[in-house]
């Protein structure tokens, strides 16, 4: 099994982005490294900050370990509109079920 | 690309201390990370480099144990990286997390800001840092730490001997006994509180302390409290002389904030507050082996200031970069720092001040307005490293 997947981050404009996401590391650690602009992440991973907001296209998103309370209680304070598919990507751990994935970058996160 | 020797500055303290904002555009002008000899250290100035020094935790470090700092406060999160540093930061994030924040705190702040301004409303002027911002930021974290019965006045007494420690680079032996007995005191305010707590928590941080896992010692909890004494009086209180400033400096944009009056509008100008005038002016690192950055070579060991007010008016990142501008086109910026750092009391500054303190002061003060004028550099400012007034007199109509 590969130890990694690709995941295809759409921005704001509509701009596709392809990248190669390591098992294990955070969607925002797979953003970061492939340089996708629109996620800020300013506190690094520690869901303190709520600007590394994505939403996670169906039917991947509810396939993903629920939103814990820590994860919930910031998504009340993104930028862009919270939806049923909102995470915070610095929260979301890519496995091989992410193969495929299509991310939504919103078009503000402060 | 080859490495090279970083540029020198050729520019006094004094310079720094009288106009710090004008020594970061030319320490900007001359590269992006620059020898700074009267401060002894390499000076990051770009906004991207900055967030990089902070990022790159392989490189960079926060530990430092010759500095004034450590003698000030024990090796605290603000000198620790990595797991503990993680570990003891954690224990405090329950209670200052947005949400919580937000339910639980909230009303504590409006109801202490609205008591602070019962004090001095009927006067029709006041002094903004000794009448409402000190004794507002005092009050609010000494009810978020739990320290009901603690006075404003012992909070600020604390917090100003803890940073007086934290600058000590003359190693005044009276500065440090002072900060001795500051966090004496209230390690004895822990000790009084934390029983209690342990069986009946709350929403305060030193519940959210004793009850984190791992059991923090009175030590850990005492040099954490500490850091949010230190740094949860002072930058809050510059962060409230600095926005009304700003405002009322601009009565275009005052105007429109009033008539808006939105969460959203007060966000803004709360933000760009932060961003104009950084309350942390910079933030220290050591290179922990030789290596290259942002084009220079730096040897292992050696000194960086990430200058955060002074990335916070990067030309090339914000319009106008010197300019007030509510409504200017939403970017992040520095004023809280970024990466593992990150201020820690990011979410209790922008609601107590953002949402709460600031807004609160022009609703219920009709046509406030300075006294006098305010010149931007001068003896009304402290120093360059915690940027601030030191005093600020309004003036509001009185029926």
């Amino acid at each position: 099994m590969s130890d990694a997947v690709p995941v295809t981050f759409v921005l704001a404009d509509g701009e596709r982005r392809e990248v190669e996401a390591k098992i294990g590391e955070s969607v925002m650690l797979a953003a970061r490294a492939g340089d996708v602009p629109g996620i800020v992440a300013t506190c690094g991973g520690a869901a303190m900050c709520a600007t590394c907001h994505v939403y996670v296209a169906e039917p991947y998103a509810a396939g993903l370990p629920a939103v814990e309370p820590d994860e919930d209680g910031l998504l009340g304070f993104t930028m862009a509109e919270r939806k049923v598919n909102s995470r915070l990507s610095c929260q979301v751990v890519v496995t091989a079920a992410l193969s495929g994935v299509e991310i939504h970058v919103p078009d503000v996160q402060v | 690309m080859g490495t090279k020797a970083a540029p020198v500055a050729d520019i006094g303290l004094e310079e720094l201390m009288a106009d710090p904002f004008a020594v970061y555009k030319e320490l900007h002008s001359l590269g992006r990370v620059v020898w700074f000899p009267a401060i002894d250290r390499y000076c990051v100035t770009r906004h991207d480099d900055v967030i990089e020094l902070e990022k790159n935790t392989e490189q960079f470090s926060v530990a430092d144990l010759t500095s004034p700092t450590v003698r000030a406060l024990g090796e605290s999160i603000l000198s620790k990286d990595g797991d503990s540093h993680r570990r003891e930061r954690a224990s405090c994030e329950p209670a200052l997390r947005p949400k919580v924040v937000v339910d639980d705190w909230a009303p504590v702040f409006q109801r202490n800001t609205d008591a602070i301004i019962d004090t001095f409303a009927a006067r029709g002027s006041a002094e903004l840092d000794q009448d409402f911002g000190s004794k507002i930021a005092s009050r609010n974290i000494a009810d978020m730490l739990g320290f009901r019965g603690v006075s404003e006045e012992a909070m600020l007494r604390w917090s100003r001997a803890i940073v007086g420690g934290c600058g000590n680079y003359a190693r005044d032996g009276e500065v440090f006994a002072a900060c001795d007995v500051a966090r004496r005191e209230i390690d004895e305010a822990i000790a009084e509180v934390a029983d209690d707590l342990r069986r009946t928590p709350d929403a305060s941080i030193i519940s959210a302390m004793v009850q984190a896992e791992g059991d923090l010692s009175i030590e850990e909890m005492g040099r954490n409290a500490s850091v949010i004494i230190g740094g949860g009086i002072n930058e809050p209180n510059h962060a409230i002389s600095t926005e009304v400033l700003g405002l009322l400096s601009n009565p275009g944009q005052l105007a429109e904030v009033l008539e808006d009056d939105s969460e959203q509008v007060w966000k803004r100008a709360f933000e760009e507050t932060m961003r104009w005038i950084a309350p942390l002016g910079i933030t220290l690192r050591k290179t922990l082996h030789a290596g290259e950055f942002a084009g220079v070579h730096l040897d292992e060991g050696v000194n960086l200031a990430g200058l955060l007010a002074g990335a916070n008016r990067d030309g090339e990142r914000y319009e106008d970069a010197d300019k007030f501008i509510v409504n200017r086109p939403a970017k992040p910026h520095l004023g809280f720092g970024s990466g593992s750092h990150l201020c820690l009391g990011m979410w209790v500054a922008r609601v107590s001040v953002g949402q709460i303190a600031v807004p609160t002061l022009f609703r219920r003060l009709p046509n406030l307005r300075l006294t006098e004028p305010v010149s931007m550099v001068g003896d009304a400012w402290t120093n360059w490293m915690f940027r601030g007034l030191s005093h600020l007199e309004v003036t509001w109509d009185v029926a």
